[in-house]
């Protein structure tokens, strides 16, 4: 392979997409330019002319690059209106989420201003958790929704990114289930305590909760092995 | 001659189709039929004929592979599909009534 040639063509992919199409396209165009130059040779041209013959009938390459990149104008719009969708959802999530704290406090206040037999203070709290779960649910759903990093290249690094991602994709779901799980049993323990007033032995709730958040860690990393 | 080989690099792709109706082949052999046909007065860039390679290979007209050369790189041939052969057809009919119209146009 005539070297001339060789870094001649390298360099004119420089400014080409790292993807495997141009790759293909490179060794394409080298073996068709190699032989070019060579059945120059054998009728006689020589050397320097038969290179400046081969680097004219190339052409303007640029044209060529634009087909070896990434994704279409639709498919761009479509990810950024679903980005644009996730924000909004993300923020009503923590707008709720202050709500619940907000509900809490006011509460909290009623109560010291107030004098009734039904506790104020344990009311709101529980009316905290409940508002906290709409907004919890909310991310759970975005987490699942939000699609897995589709591929625009062929590249090793494109594989790398669609690994990493569907890894930290089932990671937020572990974590969103589990937070879900967690506000599930404080709001039992405070319903079965208020309902029972047997505070002495409704702890053993949060005893259950922790055996049924190893469960859902064992159920995860099986699904994960399973993969 | 400008004119020409505008005219003619407006047809790049059912020259390349034509091509391979004969046989399989890969861009240099393409190109190098095109100068033998033409007496030399006519070539493709090598850009025009990659183009035009991708655009026909996304519209399914030509497919490609990978030849297994014993000495030196691979080449990349081509080979036209039934898909190419029907447009071909088609475009073959196109022609043969643009060039009537412009024959009677320009005298």
């Amino acid at each position: 392979m005539n070297e001339k040639m060789k870094s001649h063509i390298e360099k004119l992919f420089e400014s080409a997409p790292k993807t495997r199409k141009a790759f293909e396209l490179k060794e394409e165009l080298l073996v068709n330019s190699e032989e070019r130059y060579q059945d120059l040779l054998t009728n006689g041209v020589n050397p320097e002319d038969a290179f400046k013959n081969v680097v004219s009938s190339i052409g303007n390459v640029s044209e060529l690059f634009l087909g070896l990149e990434e994704m279409s104008p639709e498919g761009r719009e479509e990810q950024e209106s679903r980005t644009r969708k996730i924000a909004v959802v993300k923020t009503a999530a923590a707008g709720l989420y202050i709500l619940s704290v907000i509900v809490f406090i006011t509460l909290t206040l009623v109560d010291g201003f107030t004098y009734s037999n039904v506790n104020i203070t344990s009311l709101g709290l529980i009316l905290m958790l409940l508002l906290a779960m709409i907004p919890t649910c909310m991310l759970v759903y975005i987490s699942s929704m939000h699609p897995k990093y589709r591929r625009t290249e062929d590249t090793v690094v494109e594989e790398f990114k669609e690994w990493k991602s569907s890894t930290v994709k089932t990671k937020s779901v572990k974590s969103a289930t589990i937070c879900v799980a967690w506000t599930f049993i404080i709001l039992i323990y405070f319903v079965v305590s208020f309902a029972t007033f047997a505070w002495y032995a409704s702890w053993i709730i949060f005893l259950a909760g922790a055996c049924v958040h190893a469960i859902l860690e064992l159920v995860f990393r099986l699904k994960e092995l399973r993969q | 001659m400008s004119i020409t080989s505008d005219v003619i690099r407006g047809h790049t792709e059912p020259i390349i189709l034509a091509h391979l109706l004969e046989g399989d082949s890969y861009g240099y052999q393409i190109n190098k039929e095109i100068m033998e046909k033409t007496n030399n007065l006519y070539e493709l860039k090598e850009a025009t004929l990659y183009t035009a390679f991708r655009r026909l290979e996304q519209a399914q007209l030509i497919t490609s592979y990978w030849g297994d050369q014993e000495v030196g790189a691979r080449r990349r041939y081509y080979s036209i599909t039934s898909k190419g052969r029907d447009v071909y057809q088609e475009y073959k009919k196109d022609w043969e009534n643009t060039k009537a119209i412009l024959d009677t146009l320009i005298k």
